[in-house]
């Protein structure tokens, strides 16, 4: 009696163990079969990006002849040509930069390799910090000085990585966009959301005609050291006015940004949203890199508008906003973090309010 | 069990206590020699046993100084993490068999047994700025490293390393070092200037 | 040894130490590929020299009949998780770092072993705290192997949180090399089915890497290994019986050695904890009695030594001294002969375990791991709430505070349970008497004074009887003394349980025994 109800207990478990064996297997297969047809199905562009690609007239052939250097120099420089699958890998890289939680698609999760699950917060999207699609130019088409320009980043990679302790790969620095400015999981490089981006980047690399291992000034941010001030010391209630006075109009009195039907119109520099305390963003981490894009990048329209002593005042403020913990900082710091985001902000507008001074 | 015993008979405590005693120190004794013995085969394996050490440093093979130099890679430094890098991809290309024993069932006799007996560095450097693109024929978009680990599976008759595998990664390294010498674009042609 | 084993009447059991040898041989073989290359990152002849060698030294320091060192998964996942961030995997540094690593975990070891007190410590870690461990290492150990299992790249910084390790197992769901999906699905598959039979329960392993090697050759000879891109075990044929290697060690490595402390620390703890228990449960199932320090003692020296051999950590391995056990070994000949064994092993076959396909050893894994999970070891834990407890924390720490913070949490968590259970005194009122059982020490204290205080209220006169308390520490001298003061106060007789079964034929004044609590005059 006993034998053989054991025995029949053994034989159920092991038929729920290869049943489920089986069961993911067949997700998988399917997961797959999806994603092939994700590949090769027609990419519908962002506005952006639709612009943007028009401009460089991404088209599959034989060779590519960038239109930006031959307008610009003159010069007919002729490349290795795409096919229809690397234009669109280019494309939906393009659409990731721009959109990267799929807000403006009509099939997030497909047209984005389900990027949310990378991602904690709502607002992020590459588009952010690597503005005009990860190749900001000024009014003349010049490449802005310090944009963060993905092109440059892609001329510029391999090189040793101080904060990683690495020979740091592209895939590599896009997980630690996911990781730290993102505040969220990695990405393995093998994903198409990896590879797309990788695909695109190296386009603008093409179009710009940048060449390896070159120091570009749009690569990376144009850092604002304490040196290139008064030295008068980083003022966090100069920073605070400042950024009431100049930012708070968009990205909020505390920092959460503006959502507008479900999309992100300004995102969130604070809160549990905003890139977190690991991130070189943070001014207590890096103190040089957030003043540095300020100062170029921001209020947009006015750029140029803050001093160098201005940019780092609000760089400083904003750094000592409650934000999510890094990855690496452990559950605690991530449980207290947590708790100065939900709790400090309703109390602070609870008894700050009116006290504003002009 | 006399529990008076141990204090106030003298013979069997006594003996016993002395027993413990030696038996310790022969288990001290014991381990300190078969310790001792492990510590000597350890030495003898080192010194004596004229098997090759295993070593992080990078050797330098003939003609890196003359690659070093046509090709300036002094520009990234005399010494650092991508130089040595690139040093690594340049023993690899040339010295395959001797580099990634572990990827090529290739040897000193047989031919091909080294990247460099079908490419130059050059040729590599324009598959590197040309990568990720497209293959017809294999009907998906290839990276410069696959081609790398098709190169160990077929031509060099061995095994696939893993993406970031050294064997792999530094000859990415030297082929980007090589395109920024002869100051090529991404996309750039081999055939056109 | 080897002389007495040969004698003629010594040959029966020589025979059956040969066989136990051999199938010790192949039971470690593939684990210490798979530890190697896809738990640490390290290319698979250090998981077999740490097979051979490591072996063969802890045989050697421990007199322990029933002892198998050699590679274990806890401590190569710890390595893995160390030195992800430190350098690319498989890479000459990442090597030296790994070898330099193993060194330190030694050095901290010889520490336990030097220092009596911290040796003495490790027994404070009871079993609900490893096996808490054990089991959170389990399961993290079968997520961890999905992206090998998927013949994915591992990513290049640490995951160790569970919660990371799902997103990596959805993806790998989707991106990962579906070949490679298909020869560990085959080799899971057979694995699970061929342990239910209990006849060749320890070589199913052997038969699922059989069958996943099978079906990759196939695939291999159909599409061509280039376009399956299945990672294998690769050339071994370099390999020879040993690899002398230095740890790396230089000024330019030095912030990175720093950095891999914390993992060291982890790595000789996760050692010796192993190392203990397991010999624990030997001592109660064989009944030769070897005190755990000849343990600590054949672990540290053998860690010293084993990164100047190319070899992974050595500790203690639960599932291989168990099948040593019920295979009824009778001297450390057993362990000898299966490293020699896995040697031969090693040199006539290479080219043959060259083709093991990873995707096979990621499974190999995951079954591993789930065996790490034993839920008759469990079990026992739940029928006591503070152990349940202390194995719930221990369990969850591991996925909080990943490994590090675990043996730190494991060890604090021991302390607290044995502090915890000795602050609970049974004290109760029996009448005007207030009787203390346990311990009078300062966490006690406040439960007995509070008591104390109301029967100080309510009767007139009041008996402390604290005749049954094994401990009082200084501050509960200090409170007695105090009470004792009062008047209305008096302390009962102070007898051991002996002195009160014999009171009527042992006057008081003729106790000789010393005790120290008694000369204590209050």
């Amino acid at each position: 009696m006993k034998p053989s109800a054991s025995a029949s207990r053994k034989l159920l478990r092991l038929a729920l163990l290869v049943g489920a064996l089986l069961a993911l297997y067949l997700v998988a297969v399917a997961k797959q079969d999806e994603r092939q047809r994700i590949r090769e199905r027609p990419v519908t562009l962002t506005p952006g990006c639709e612009e943007k690609l028009a401009r460089y007239q991404l088209a599959a052939g034989d060779i590519y002849v960038s239109p930006y250097i031959l307008e610009r120099t003159g010069r007919r420089i002729v490349k290795q040509g795409y096919s229809e699958e690397d234009v669109r890998a280019i494309q939906r890289g393009c659409n990731i930069i721009d959109d990267l939680q799929g807000q403006r698609a009509a099939d997030p999760a497909g047209e984005r390799w389900n990027a949310t699950r990378f991602v904690r917060g709502t607002h992020t999207s590459c588009n952010h910090c690597h503005q005009g699609i990860g190749d900001k130019q000024t009014a003349d088409g010049t490449p802005q000085i310090g944009s963060l320009s993905l092109a440059a980043s892609w001329a510029m990679a391999d090189m040793y990585d101080r904060f990683t302790g690495l020979l740091l790969p592209y895939e590599l620095r896009q997980m630690q966009c996911y990781i730290n400015s993102s505040n969220g999981y990695k990405p393995n490089i093998a994903d198409d959301l990896i590879r797309d981006v990788t695909a695109y980047s190296r386009f603008l690399a093409a179009v710009l005609d940048l060449r390896f291992g070159n120091r570009y000034p749009e690569q990376g941010i144009d850092e604002i050291p304490v040196s290139s001030t008064l030295k008068r010391g980083d003022d966090y209630v100069r920073g605070n006015a400042l950024y009431q006075q100049r930012c708070a109009h968009c990205h909020g009195p505390q920092g959460f940004g503006t959502v507008v039907d479900g999309k992100v119109i300004y995102p969130a520099v604070a809160g549990p949203n905003a890139f977190n305390l690991q991130s070189r963003n943070n001014f207590a981490f890096v103190s040089t890199i957030l003043p540095g894009f300020i100062c170029r990048n921001m209020p947009p329209g006015e750029e140029g508008s803050l001093s160098n002593q201005d940019c780092r005042d609000i760089a400083f403020y904003i750094s000592n906003l409650p934000r999510p913990a890094g990855d690496r900082q452990g559950p605690l710091m991530a449980l207290w973090q947590q708790l100065m985001m939900r709790v400090m902000p309703p109390l602070i507008r609870f008894f700050d309010n009116g006290d504003s001074r002009p | 069990m006399d529990e008076n015993a141990a204090v106030t008979a003298d013979g069997p405590a006594a003996r016993a206590r002395r027993d413990a005693r030696s038996g310790r120190r022969r288990a001290v004794m014991k381990a300190t020699i078969a310790a001792a013995f492990a510590i000597g085969f350890v030495v003898w394996a080192h010194f004596g046993s004229g098997r090759p050490t295993f070593t992080t440093d990078v050797r330098s093979e003939p003609g890196w100084e003359g690659f070093r130099a046509a090709y300036g890679v002094d520009s990234f430094g005399i010494d650092g993490y991508f130089v040595r890098a690139v040093q690594n991809g340049y023993n690899l290309v040339h010295h395959t068999h001797k580099y990634a024993d572990r990827f090529t069932r290739r040897t000193e006799r047989d031919r091909p047994n080294a990247c460099s007996d079908c490419h130059s560095v050059e040729s590599l450097a324009y598959a590197f700025v040309i990568s990720d693109r497209f293959d017809p024929r294999l009907n998906k978009r290839i990276s410069f490293e696959e081609r790398v680990m098709r190169c160990y599976a077929q031509r060099l008759d061995g095994f696939i390393p893993t993406i970031y595998d050294p064997a792999v990664r530094d000859i990415r390294m030297l082929a980007r070092m090589v395109a920024h010498h002869l100051q090529l674009g991404e996309g750039t042609l081999e055939a056109s200037p | 040894m080897i002389t007495g084993a040969l004698a003629p009447r010594r040959l029966g059991e020589f025979g059956n130490e040969l066989l136990i040898g051999l199938t010790l041989a192949i039971v470690v073989l593939p684990q210490a590929i798979a530890f190697s290359t896809t738990l640490a990152g390290l290319p698979p002849y250090l998981g077999i020299y740490g097979a051979i060698w490591g072996v063969l030294l802890t045989a050697l320091l421990n007199p322990s009949r029933v002892f198998h060192g050699g590679p274990n998964t806890a401590m190569c996942a710890a390595m893995g998780v160390t030195l992800l961030p430190v350098a690319p995997q498989f890479g000459a540094d990442y090597v030296g770092y790994a070898l330099t690593l193993i060194l330190m975990a030694g050095l901290i070891q010889t520490a336990f072993l030097l220092i009596r007190p911290l040796g003495r410590a490790l027994d404070f870690v009871s079993e609900p705290v490893v096996n808490g461990m054990i089991c959170g290492i389990g399961l993290y150990l079968i997520f961890r192997s999905f992206p090998a299992f998927a013949g994915l790249p591992i990513n290049t910084q640490v995951e160790w949180r569970l919660w990371i390790s799902w997103q990596t197992f959805l993806a790998s769901l989707e991106i990962g090399n579906i070949h490679a999906i298909n020869i560990g699905v085959i080799t899971l598959l057979v694995t699970v089915v061929l342990r239910q039979f209990a006849a060749i329960r320890n070589l199913a392993i052997l038969f699922g890497i059989a069958a996943g090697t099978l079906y990759s050759e196939f695939i291999n000879a159909r599409y061509g290994l280039a376009n399956t891109l299945v990672e294998q075990i690769a050339d071994l044929s370099s390999m020879g019986f040993v690899y002398p290697s230095v740890p790396l060690f230089s000024q330019e490595a030095m912030p990175d050695i720093i950095s891999i402390i914390p993992g060291a620390i982890t790595l000789a703890l996760l050692g010796l904890f192993q190392t203990v228990i397991a010999m624990r449960r030997m001592n109660r199932k064989s009944g030769q009695f070897v005190d755990s320090r000849h343990g600590i003692f054949a672990d540290s020296v053998s860690n010293c030594l084993l990164p100047f051999l190319s070899s992974l950590p050595t500790c203690a391995s639960f599932n291989r001294m168990s099948l040593m056990h019920d295979m009824k070994t009778r001297s450390r000949l057993a362990a000898v002969l299966s490293a020699v064994i896995l040697l031969a092993l090693v040199s006539f076959f290479g080219d043959l375990i060259a083709i093991i396909p990873i995707p096979a050893m990621a499974a190999i894994i995951m079954v591993l791991g789930a065996a790490m999970i034993q839920w008759s070891d469990i079990r026992p834990h739940f029928q006591h709430r503070a152990e349940a407890i202390v194995f719930f924390g221990s369990f969850a720490s591991v996925h909080l505070f990943g490994l590090f913070g675990a043996v730190i949490c494991g060890s604090l968590l021991a302390l607290a349970y044995a502090k915890w259970e000795k602050a609970h005194p049974s004290i109760h009122l029996e009448g005007n008497v207030l009787r203390v059982r346990g311990n009078i020490y300062y966490g006690s204290l406040p439960l007995i004074e509070s008591l104390y205080h109301q029967a100080h209220a309510r009767f007139d006169e009041l008996v402390v009887d604290f005749s049954a308390v094994h401990h009082i520490d200084p501050e509960g001298i200090r409170w007695l003394a105090e009470i004792s003061k009062n008047d209305k106060v008096h302390l009962a007789d102070r007898r051991s349980g002996h002195e009160r079964r014999t009171e009527q034929r042992e006057p008081h004044s003729q106790q000789t025994r010393t005790d120290r609590r008694r000369r204590r005059d209050f």
